[in-house]
């Protein structure tokens, strides 16, 4: 390649590097009309519990408060009063917890000798019993962190990562999946289905629903989410002769007979079930009709399985607010330490090496650029950002630059062997270039046999073989490119790589 | 670089070393079963002490009285989570053993001393404090373990197979083992030292595991690359080999640009610092592994796997200088 072509290639590949780093890391140039909102990709990262905070709630059991509560009702009364008196004699303190006395509540057996040391056997069992349902809701959801944590032996805290955030305005988080599966799954009530506003007497005879209900999936197909609901063979025979009657799904239509599902003493149907959703094959196929309405519809669908299989609980929970815990300055310090990282990963190389550096230096920011973009955009409802991400991130930082280094030094022994420079380069890579093609596919399988793990385990995986692929690909080609390019626009061949000139030997151009 | 005298020493001691990492990978297990790992707070059992405000001018005020008044009373927290600015609650978490609810009882009075006029947090009104013991249950998902074990086993096989074929039979039997020991080593030593782990830590383990085959491939490599030279290779003893091919220079080099960018990563982020030792503790287990072990192991396989210790697979290249005498005598023949 001529020089004076190198040079215009060089320049254009500066110019689109500048862009995209601009694209990816920079913040806005708010003096542009029009795009005042722009922020840069990394904002929209979305980020786990330990890096963005999270969700929590806490599910108090019917009759169960916390102290804070009990406290504000108390003051709200005046001092001394019988009312404040009445409100009292209505609690037992138990730890950091207020339960109510009231029999039919059912925390206690006899509201009369009601004290912490005589909860009612039933509710601590059925108690227990909710607390390991809602654990199992959660586990499945396959978030990659969260917690369920008992509070005071008879509330629930639960926290869920807050992960994401608007990359193109200035909204507040829209984080559906997190919100609703804390809402959702709060909800201990039976299934039940009606025809329209009509009970269905053999639904309402039945002991179970799984008489009719082998149970639900999730399906996705074209980009929309569906809850599928497998009939058993009454369960056909049922909706089948109520499938007539029923009105073609609409979703707006408040006027139309629907199979309505319901979880809970609720007059909000998860599923209205049309004629159209029940299929030729007897399977209710219903599409969940949001944004990122796998998330809702896994939701869901674990929400239905629960119901189904348990048949709801006398307990009902109350869901406290939903809070979110503040994201502090974790995500600038992040960027801080990720910045350095790579600004160490630019200046290392460029002191040892030379001009052969500032190739590696474009190297190094195009693996930077391909990871964030990825990161960036491939995970809105596919995966957050955790520790482990940034640190497969560094990994393939790392591997970059060493790869690098490796080709060097491949390329200087043979440079004191007495090759001319380019038939170095060419020597140097052909010999490292299998030695690096066996790390990366080693690593790669690493990448692939995860995807076989569960929850943040698989997250990992997808994140690394975004972070194995870029980097392979910055390694193996697109560096080696770039090199070739800086190196056909350099006059003095050992300069850029800062090897020595023999006297005796003669430049090839 | 001239080789450490640390390899030539530790070469023909695999014994050694696979008894040094059985015992700590034995007492790892043995720990772990008998006391669990050390939980990070998001996985720990904790007492909490829950300040919740309908309205504050500045919540770093209401942080700072209360921090002043748990110093007071002697308790220290582990960690602590905001939630919302002018309304919400600041969660603080205690080790069990913390005597909260002597604390809360000073907090409120503080706080209660604070609202009034001329205190810190004058205007403000209704903060109220309370503790609850949180104990924990869950945090990771259903078959979260056995998918990992699984997941692990399948890499080991599909990376021996890879190895061994690229390689040597007794190259791809030394990465795997090395790889195990790795994660072996990361998770008992992590056990063992109690660094507090979370959910992420599977990655630490992980990359320790990738960290040492890396390491290995390039010891491996050079082997490859010098059995090329079959006159000088010939009468060299496998230990001779072997010590040829571990190149220390690049292994360390591969170790501490990983620890930089953990003292990164740890120094700075401050919900990384425990993730970023156990990490640490993971490229150190590597660096053994892939160093030391991998080496070491390395010698005695292929001492013994000798009479069929030959790639199992290898693409042939033809060589115009290596010509059989047939392919000569047709390219003779051509010509004439």
């Amino acid at each position: 390649m001529g020089r004076i072509k190198s040079t215009i290639l060089m320049v254009l590949l500066s110019i689109v590097i500048v862009a995209l780093c601009a694209l990816t890391a920079f913040p806005a140039f708010s003096f542009v009309d029009g795009i005042q909102g722009w922020q840069p990709a990394i904002v929209s990262l979305d980020a786990g519990s330990e890096l963005r905070g999270g969700y929590y709630t806490y599910y108090y059991p019917q009759g169960v408060i916390s102290a804070t509560d009990y406290q504000n009702t108390y003051e709200s009364y005046e001092d001394g009063s019988a009312a404040q008196l009445d409100y009292a004699d209505q609690y037992v303190q138990y730890k950091g917890l207020y339960l109510e006395k009231d029999e039919d509540v059912g925390i206690f057996d006899d509201e009369t000798t009601a004290s912490a040391d005589n909860v009612s056997a039933t509710f601590k069992a059925e108690f227990d019993a909710v607390t390991q349902e809602i654990i199992a809701r959660f586990s499945k959801k396959g978030f990659s962190q969260y917690r369920v944590a008992v509070v005071d032996d008879y509330a629930l805290r639960v926290e869920v990562p807050a992960p994401a955030r608007h990359a193109w305005s200035s909204e507040e988080p829209d984080d559906q999946n997190s919100i609703l599966a804390l809402q959702a799954f709060s909800e201990l009530g039976a299934l039940t289905i009606k025809n329209g506003a009509e009970d269905v007497d053999e639904f309402v005879k039945a002991e179970s629903m799984t008489d009719f209900i082998d149970g639900f999936a999730v399906e996705t197909e074209y980009g929309v989410s569906y809850i599928v609901a497998y009939l058993t063979g009454a369960g056909q025979s049922v909706i089948g002769g109520l499938k007539d009657g029923l009105s073609n799904y609409n979703p707006n239509d408040t006027s139309g007979t629907f199979l309505n599902f319901y979880v809970g003493e609720t007059d909000t149907a998860l599923m209205k079930v049309g004629k159209d959703n029940i299929t030729s094959d007897m399977r209710i196929r219903y599409p969940i009709a949001y944004e990122n309405n796998q998330a809702q519809a896994e939701t869901y669908g674990i929400l239905l399985n629960s119901a189904l299989k348990t048949g709801g609980y006398d307990i009902q929970f109350t869901s406290s607010l939903i809070n979110q815990t503040a994201e502090g300055n974790t995500m600038t310090f992040v960027y801080i330490a990720l910045g350095a990282a790579l600004l160490i990963g630019l200046v290392l190389p460029i002191i040892f090496f030379g001009k052969y550096g500032i190739a590696n230096g474009y190297s190094t920011l195009s693996y930077t650029i391909i990871v964030a973009l990825c990161y960036a955009f491939i995970t809105g409802a596919v995966f957050e950002i955790t520790l482990a991400s940034l640190l497969m991130y560094l990994v393939g930082l790392v591997l970059v630059n060493l790869c690098s280094a490796y080709v060097y030094v491949a390329i200087k022994k043979e440079v004191d062997t007495g090759k001319t420079v380019l038939s170095a380069v060419k020597k140097g890579y052909n010999k490292t270039l299998w030695h690096i093609i066996d790390m990366y596919a080693v690593l790669l399988l690493a990448a692939l046999a995860l995807l076989i793990a569960v929850g943040g385990l698989f997250t990992l995986a997808m994140q690394a073989l975004i972070c194995v692929i870029a980097a392979a690909f910055c390694s193996l080609l697109w560096g080696r490119g770039i090199n070739y390019v800086f190196l056909s626009a350099c006059k003095d061949k050992y300069k850029y790589f800062r090897f020595a000139r023999r006297d005796d030997e003669d430049e090839e151009d | 670089m001239k080789k450490i005298n640390l390899v030539e020493k530790t070469l023909g001691k695999w014994k050694l070393w696979t008894i040094i990492s059985a015992v700590l990978i034995v007492a790892g297990i043995v720990i772990a079963c008998v006391f669990g790992f050390n939980p990070a707070v998001d996985m720990a059992s904790v007492k909490t002490v829950t300040v919740e405000y309908p309205y504050v001018a500045k919540v770093e005020t209401l942080e700072s009285v209360c921090e002043t008044s748990f110093a007071e009373s002697g308790v220290k927290y582990l960690d602590k989570k905001v939630a919302g600015s002018y309304t919400g609650e600041v969660v603080y978490y205690f080790d069990l053993n913390a005597d909260t609810e002597s604390a809360v009882v000073e907090l409120q009075k503080d706080l209660d001393e604070a609202m009034k006029e001329g205190g810190a947090l004058s205007g403000s009104a209704l903060i109220k404090a309370r503790t609850n013991k949180e104990t924990f249950q869950e945090g990771l998902t259903d078959g979260f373990a056995l998918r990992a074990g699984i997941a692990l086993a399948v890499f080991a096989v599909a990376a021996f197979v890879y190895v061994a074929l690229r390689y040597k039979l007794s190259a791809g039997i030394t990465m795997t083992a090395t790889m195990l020991v790795a994660i072996g080593l990361t998770v008992s030593l992590t056990a063992l030292t109690r660094i507090p782990v979370s959910a992420s830590f599977a990655a630490a383990a992980l990359v320790a595991g990738l960290a040492s085959v890396v390491m290995a491939l390039i010891t491996f490599n050079r082997f490859r690359d010098n059995a090329k030279d079959k006159e000088k290779e010939k009468d060299k003893t496998s230990y001779e080999k072997v010590l040829a091919a571990v190149d220390t220079k690049k292994v360390l080099i591969l170790a501490a640009a990983l620890t930089l960018a953990l003292v990164l990563l740890g120094a700075i982020v401050p919900t990384a610092r425990w993730f970023a030792l156990a990490a640490f503790v993971g490229v150190v287990s590597a660096t053994f592994a892939g160093w030391i072990f991998a080496p070491s192991l390395l010698v005695v396989l292929d001492k013994a796997i000798k009479p069929s210790n030959k790639p199992l697979f290898k693409a042939k290249k033809k060589d115009k200088k290596s010509k059989t005498a047939e392919e000569s005598v047709i390219e003779e023949d051509v010509q004439a």
